[in-house]
């Protein structure tokens, strides 16, 4: 266990989601049994007020989840200069086995909670909150993830051990490295990048085509957006490791996610990761949007809202090209060779 | 709705919230003098720490790879030249230096000084020429080039007070006589952290004060060019000299880091009560609605505005206040930290340090102590005032037609 | 066939139901209004005619019953679909004004105007004819707490219509009037009438009700109507 100021603040914002989180949830459960949208008693009405007090606190749960995941990647950054062998966040990670865990785990909550407040919004618009006993179930049924985010903070936390030697970017990236890190930046930059581009082009072909052929396949296409935008977060990390990375560094044998967010790279990484973050969570929210069919009136407002994410993921991937391939076009441009 | 009528409403709900504190900014004074005092005392322990971390990464760059000791009995000893001549041939070894240094205790001053031994020859030639200021002298007067030494800034300071700053005189109870150095120049202000209370000596001038033999080092500096090497070859020198003990610039830059780290997170800790006390007191406040305040919100509700949108108005009168209090509260901790020197606080961090340091601290304000100062003391802030916003945004619009 | 504005069937309100201080303030009330008239309901104080205006101005819902505003059930909205229609559709001019103290008379009357999102060109446009209709345009920066209740009583009936709401309601207008300003209070209500507006009154000031301009008068008693 390292007493550190980062840690503390880690400390602090998780245990005021858990909180939030936890108050959400009890009221969240009174909605799930009590909702009953013809009773005209008391108590419908407190529930009705409860909704709004819900979407407050998850609201503001998104805004301090994506403030964590920043605070972490710093604190990892900032830890590897008391963990021996760390030279930047990936060492501090890697150096027990809930860095990465805790790292995954907050991607995903963060890309749950935004995809729980676009079908809140959604439902708000409808006069009736057809949704209204769904959405309180599946807020409970997300529960585990602020619980596990505090337990293996707990668990990272207590097993970071300044007296034992870590390994860092520069090894768990490293060609000759094994293990998983190691096979990642070794799938040479090429390969990652067609990987990439398929999965790139698997979408936007998918998506023309939905927009052209008729209502079954439309449905289809609509729903394979889901999975593929997870594809595409997954290949985009993979490109940033094996090929983006190394332009931005301009080394070869630097593959590092995490040293270009700070300063000394003018936050390239912030925004790289911002357009990302965008691109996917509207990807993959449209696609779940099409799950949503009865009654017909909020089907309609659901394509409506999913027509809207469409066009944002778009633009999030096109920024995310145009950040993620700049600095390769200026170092080819001044240089006139690939690295 | 589109975007523009969005933001119009938006910008109306801000005008709204800022016009409602004003109006009752009795009530917010107290919240916001405590969130200031708080924000202040954070940011001035994180900008202390970033300083001395940053201050210690510059320094660490001129740390040999490994330092070696001779350890006897526990103690650290003197090492001797053969020694060295072994180190050296170990594989991947590049250069050994052979060091001289110890403290001075300066009576009148009660200040203890770090001597350093080097041939200020070389060090002139060398790559530190730059960061030192040369004093000249005037030609000719006649000086022994063994007792010629460089001072660091603060030490300079201290010698001016005793009228020492162009010759200094060591002396020790039992020496026949006093040994006078000329000082013939200063170190720049980037490496003041260690610098500061040092004195580098012409060697053979060292060993005198010292009182070090001929053939005898304090420790051995040992340079490997290649860092993924420098472990092992640690491991390897203790296996072949068991009297040796070495250690690596890593093991000192993180001991240093884990030093700062530890005290800056334990005043915060002992910061947390007051920040729980704070959020107590927030609780209090914002759920204690007045009569008045009550009626403006069922007033609100009665011409047509919706609970999430008094909820809005509460989310920016806590987003201004707390935007407010940070902003003073960081500029008066850089003002504090950087222009005062932080008076009080910077003694908890530099309580190794014997003399009495009058280093500045580089300005190092990053992002980064942004989102921590956030996480710290805004979030916990606004989690707080959630309940109660709401609490306050529930009001029945005919609670005002029936009761007033 | 009349066209009905406002209908309430069969409505009754009870407040903290369940608990000792049970009160039911209206008691299986059915009511309909046409289309530009000006109704009076009337009572003594504690017979339920606020309770009843409550209501019928989406202050509160009922307990059971249905309350229908230009055809729309609002009974039974979610306050968000509620408060959509009660801006559209209704103005409410409280007892004692209700205008916030600290504020300006401008900024009080454009309160309505900021949960739609209205640009402030166009709430200046509008408060600003109000103000001149009501003669305060002079008064325009004071703070509401520095106005004569002439001034307050105009300034909550500009706020009411700020909204252009074809239902203008009214609770007891009269209570804190002299017989002067009542006149002149009743003379703006019957301007209002004129331009189409369907005016809903409660008081129990003959000043007010034994005008000729009214249509109906009801008089509440227990929670009911016990006579129109």
């Amino acid at each position: 266990m390292i007493l550190h100021p980062w840690i503390l603040g880690l400390a602090v914002g998780h245990s005021t989601l858990l909180l939030l989180f936890s108050l959400c949830v009890l009221n969240a459960w009174q909605i799930f049994r009590g909702w009953d949208y013809n009773s005209t008693g008391e108590n419908q009405f407190l529930l009705e007020k409860k909704t709004y007090l819900i979407s407050s606190i998850i609201n503001f749960t998104l805004f301090v989840q994506i403030l964590m995941l920043f605070l972490f990647e710093i604190t990892a950054d900032e830890l590897a200069n008391v963990l021996p062998g760390a030279m930047c966040a990936v060492g501090t990670l890697s150096s027990n086995n809930y860095g990465f865990l805790l790292l995954n785990l907050k991607i995903v909550s963060t890309f749950v909670y935004f995809m729980w407040l676009v079908i809140n919004y959604l439902d708000n618009q409808m006069e009736t909150y057809p949704l209204v006993k769904k959405k309180y179930l599946a807020l409970i049924l997300i529960y585990p993830l602020p619980i596990m985010e505090i337990i293996l903070f707990f668990k990272f936390a207590f097993h970071l051990d300044p007296s034992v030697i870590t390994s860092c970017c520069g090894s768990v990236f490293n060609e000759s490295a094994k293990g998983i890190g190691g096979s990642l930046a070794n799938s040479s930059a090429s390969i990652s990048l067609s990987l990439f581009f398929c999965v790139a082009f698997l979408l936007l072909g998918n998506r023309y085509i939905t927009c052209r052929w008729g209502r079954g396949h439309k449905r289809l296409g609509a729903l394979l957006e889901f999975p593929f935008w997870i594809l595409f977060f997954i290949t985009a990390i993979l490109v940033t490791i094996s090929f983006i990375s190394t332009y931005v560094y301009e080394m070869v044998s630097h593959n590092c996610l995490f040293c270009f967010i700070g300063s000394q790279y003018h936050y390239y990484g912030v925004f790289l990761y911002f357009s990302l973050f965008i691109a996917t969570g509207a990807g993959m929210t449209g696609g779940l949007l099409e799950m949503i069919t009865k009654p017909a009136i909020l089907a309609k407002k659901a394509r409506l809202l999913q027509k809207k994410m469409h066009t944002v993921s778009f633009y999030g991937m096109m920024l995310f090209l145009v950040t993620g391939f700049w600095p390769f076009i200026v170092y080819y441009i001044k240089t006139g060779r690939l690295i | 709705m589109t975007l523009r009528t969005i933001f119009e409403r938006q910008r109306d709900i801000i005008d709204y919230s800022l016009q409602n504190m004003l109006r009752r900014w009795s009530k917010n004074t107290l919240i916001l003098i405590i969130f200031i005092v708080l924000v202040f005392i954070v940011s001035s322990v994180l900008f202390i720490n970033g300083s001395l971390t940053k201050e210690m990464m510059v320094t660490s760059m001129d740390l040999p790879d490994i330092t070696v000791q001779r350890i006897k009995g526990g103690r650290q000893v003197n090492i001797q030249a053969p020694d060295a001549l072994e180190i050296e041939k170990i594989p991947g070894v590049e250069a050994v230096e052979k060091r001289v240094w110890g403290y001075f205790y300066q009576e009148t001053l009660q200040a203890n000084f770090t001597i350093y031994g080097m041939d200020l020859d070389q060090l002139e030639k060398g790559e530190y020429n730059q960061i030192v200021d040369w004093k000249s002298y005037p030609d000719d007067i006649e000086r022994n080039p063994d007792f010629r030494m460089i001072v660091g800034h603060g030490v300079l300071e201290l010698l001016k007070n005793i009228e020492m700053d162009n010759t200094f005189l060591f002396f020790q109870p039992g020496w026949q006589q006093l040994i006078s150095f000329d000082i013939i120049g200063t170190f720049r202000g980037e490496t003041e952290l260690q610098s500061n209370d040092m004195m580098i000596l012409q060697i053979q001038g060292a060993r005198k004060v010292l009182e070090l033999p001929d053939n005898e080092f304090t420790d051995l500096a040992v340079f490997i060019p290649n860092p993924e090497e420098i472990d092992n070859i640690a491991l390897k020198i203790q296996r072949l000299f068991p009297g040796l003990r070495t250690v690596t610039r890593e093991q000192i830059k993180n001991s240093y880091a884990s030093v700062f780290g530890w005290k800056s997170a334990f005043v915060l800790s002992s910061l947390l009560a007051g920040i729980f006390a704070f959020l107590i007191l927030i609780w209090d406040k914002a759920s204690g609605l007045s009569l008045e305040e009550k009626r403006e919100i069922g007033i609100l509700k009665a011409v047509g505005w919706d609970t999430a949108l008094v909820l809005q108005v509460k989310f920016w009168e806590g987003l201004i206040l707390s935007g407010i209090s940070s902003v003073s509260g960081i500029l008066l901790a850089y003002a504090f930290v950087y222009w005062l020197r932080a008076p009080g606080l910077k003694q908890i961090f530099i309580g190794w340090s014997t003399i009495y340091p009058s280093f500045r601290l580089t300005p190092d304000v990053d992002f980064k102590f942004l989102v921590l100062i956030i996480t710290i003391c805004v979030v916990p802030y606004l989690a707080v005032t959630i309940f109660p916003a709401w609490k306050a945004a529930i009001t029945d619009p005919d609670v005002m037609i029936r009761n007033i | 066939m009349d066209n009905h504005v406002i209908e309430i069937i069969n409505v009754t309100k009870t407040y903290n139901k369940g608990k000792p201080n049970e009160v039911t303030a209206v008691k299986d009330t059915s009511l309909e209004i046409n289309e530009g008239s000006l109704v009076v309901l009337k009572g003594s104080s504690g017979s339920g005619k606020t309770t009843l205006l409550s209501l019928i101005g989406c202050q509160t819902k009922p307990t059971t019953g249905e309350v229908i505003i230009q055809g729309k059930k609002v009974s039974k909205l979610p306050e968000k679909f509620m408060n959509l229609h009660k801006r559209k559709n209704i103005g409410f001019i409280f007892q004692h004004f209700q205008l916030i103290a600290g504020m300006s008379v401008l900024d009080n009357i454009m309160l309505p105007l900021i949960p739609e999102g209205i640009s402030s060109k166009e709430r200046y446009r509008r408060a600003n004819q109000l103000l001149e209709q009501f003669n305060l345009t002079h008064r325009r920066e004071f703070k509401t707490s520095s106005l004569s209740g002439g001034e307050q009583q105009r300034a909550a009936i500009a706020r009411a219509l700020i909204n252009n709401p074809g239902i203008l309601l009214a609770d007891e207008p009269s209570a804190h009037l002299d017989s002067e300003l009542t006149s002149s209070l009743l003379d703006h209500i019957s301007r209002l009438k004129q331009s189409g507006h369907t005016i809903l009154i409660t008081s129990h000031d003959p000043d007010v009700y034994q005008k000729s301009m009214v249509d109906h008068i009801f008089e509440m008693k227990n929670g009911q109507i016990i006579s129109s």
